[in-house]
């Protein structure tokens, strides 16, 4: 009976261990970026009905904005994403509505507009091709884009530029689009690897009169290209921990995910050999600056592209978050003076604006923090290849960018 | 006397048990791998069908892109044969040109270089991977539910899923 007893517990074990699920039962050894073992049609779990993350109050007061007078009035800022965000229009009005933001024309069919002819401050969404089919992912990142340089620069037009893909043929010509739309900043949030024959494709970059800013990427050390360029503002990601009025409750810090350090193919130019930045062997440094992009201090963004039942608010970061602030802060800079360029290898308003005298009124030097485990992997005082010059203090900075 | 006919249902009874524990755990074996794994879709989806395009659907998390390592690997298990070559061409990942390289029965796709992407992070998007016409794949002579293998460079442990294929039309 005894040995009998035994098999009956033994078997009972066996029964509660078949019984348990598959999920729960074993713990997931990999790390967190591994296959999730997820139904298909379960998209985007942490949509919320309300806002997830930083307002835009809280942000804009963080990094200054709320001490300055200028809005982007009359001035075009270019955004560039691929395939088409079908409910761009209605999510930027609830986005509006949520934090209280100034309004904007072109939202709604009954109330069109260009950002040529106005009336200002102007949506203006245009294909750079035929219309694109809809991506549930770059549906995000579009929201992503326009709500937050919106909340940032409220009285500048935003044009948007779909691409059809995101090849890379397919984006350049949609860079070329939103310049022909008039676009004094173009906001790139996207990369991809580094290729041998890039700088051909730079002179997309190369005009007089408009400012291209790209993200750096969200892999930690490493470059992406268009970043790269030299014509091209690269923003790397900050950690950036705040309360709920927007003041800083620490250090802002490197993000771990911060794309950074030296290009591969592209030649250092000549604003950054003129700067004490780590030696690069003669190529290009990456990032330039850097802004709030670790998700788990992240933005709110509002997203109703129906993505097989998720839409709502999401709490989103990455290096996506920093090119339309940084592309709104410039449009700020550029309001009532001739706009800035990007295309000047020899100097930039950017690293002007970081001379010893002013680069701590300027900037929020980063220098905790790393993306890596390298020799170039940790932010530092002064520039570094994780953060770039650092985070912008925007009450000084856009005032100095506008009066040089 | 009593205790043979004691042991004998005792037996009887372990015996039930024990295959009632087997058909729990393999319940929820088939539960874990077909409706909450990565999924398969086959056009046609008939025995013995060829030129079939295999669409793959899974729920990666992103972060300036999808974080499988550098490629999703699928293991094609009998009856199921890949041809002897599957062109790059004839297979896409995420809507994009991808690269293929075939090693016995498993396939490892990766993004083809030159893709742009979205510096967003902190959300899991789908990712699709689909195996065109032109491959040339073919079904089972017969109709069943096979399987086929997804691991990822990121994550090499495979995550098992059924793969239905019909009846053909008489």
């Amino acid at each position: 009976m005894k040995r009998l007893g035994s098999l009956l517990a033994a078997i009972l074990l066996s029964l509660t261990v078949a019984s348990a699920p598959q999920r729960g039962g074993a713990a997931p050894a990999g790390p967190p970026d591994t296959l999730e073992a997820r139904p298909p049609i379960h998209v985007r779990g942490n949509a919320t009905t309300a806002p997830a993350g930083y307002a835009p109050s809280q942000v804009r007061h963080a990094y200054g904005f709320d001490r300055l007078t200028a809005d982007g009035s009359f001035m075009v800022l270019g955004i560039v994403d691929a395939f088409d965000d079908p409910t761009i229009t209605g999510d930027l009005r609830i986005f509006i509505t949520a934090f209280g933001l100034k309004s904007m024309h072109g939202l709604s069919a009954a109330d069109p507009c260009t950002a040529s002819a106005g009336p200002h401050p102007c949506f203006q969404k245009v294909f750079a091709g035929g219309k694109p089919r809809t991506d549930g992912g770059w549906s995000l990142e579009i929201s992503l884009d326009v709500e937050w340089s919106h909340a940032i620069a409220p009285g500048a037009d935003i044009v948007l530029v779909e691409a059809a893909n995101g090849r890379v043929s397919s984006l350049l010509s949609a860079v070329d689009v939103a310049v022909a739309n008039g676009a004094r900043v173009v906001s790139m949030s996207w990369g991809g690897s580094e290729f041998s024959t890039e700088s051909g494709s730079d002179f997309h970059f190369n005009h007089s009169g408009v400012t291209f800013v790209a993200s750096s990427g969200d892999a930690g050390t490493g470059v992406i290209w268009p970043a790269a360029s030299p014509y091209v503002v690269g923003v790397g990601g900050t950690t950036l921990p705040l309360d709920g009025a927007g003041n800083l409750t620490g250090s802002e810090t490197a993000w771990s995910g911060s794309g950074g350090g030296v290009s591969a193919y592209e030649a250092e130019p000549g604003y950054q050999s003129g700067y004490p930045i780590p030696a690069t062997g003669g190529k290009r440094g990456i990032p330039d600056v850097s802004y709030d992009g670790d998700p788990s201090t992240g933005f709110s963004v509002y997203d109703s592209t129906n993505y097989q039942g998720q839409k709502g608010w999401f709490r989103v970061g990455g290096t996506s978050a920093g090119a339309p602030q940084w592309s709104a802060l410039f449009i700020l800079a550029d309001q009532g003076r001739a706009a800035l360029s990007s295309n000047n290898t020899g100097s930039s308003p950017v690293y002007s604006a970081a001379a010893p005298a002013v680069y701590g009124s300027n900037y929020r030097d980063i220098t905790a923090g790393s993306n890596g485990t390298c020799a170039i992997c940790a932010a530092k005082p002064g520039y570094d290849l994780v953060t770039g010059l650092g985070s912008p203090l925007a009450n000084s900075l856009v005032p100095y960018l506008n009066a040089h | 006397m009593r205790s043979a006919p004691v042991k004998f249902w005792a037996r009887r009874f372990l015996i039930a048990a024990f295959l009632a524990g087997a058909t729990v755990l393999v319940s929820a074996t088939l539960q874990a791998n077909g409706a909450a794994g990565p999924s398969v879709t086959l056009a046609p989806d008939t025995a013995a069908a060829t030129g079939v395009r295999w669409t793959v659907r899974m729920v990666v998390p992103y972060c300036g892109g999808y974080k499988v390592g550098g490629y999703v690997a699928l293991r094609f298990l009998a009856p199921f044969v890949l041809p002897p070559a599957v062109p790059s061409a004839a297979v896409s990942f995420a809507d994009g040109p991808a690269t293929v390289l075939e090693k016995g029965n498993t396939l490892r796709i990766a993004p083809a270089p030159g893709r742009m992407w979205s510096m967003l992070c902190g959300t899991d998007l789908p990712l699709e991977v689909v195996i065109g016409k032109s491959a040339r794949l073919r079904n089972p002579r017969r109709p069943g539910r096979y399987a086929l293998e997804i691991s990822t460079e990121a994550n090499p442990a495979p995550a098992r899923v059924s793969v239905l294929v019909r009846p053909a039309p008489p």
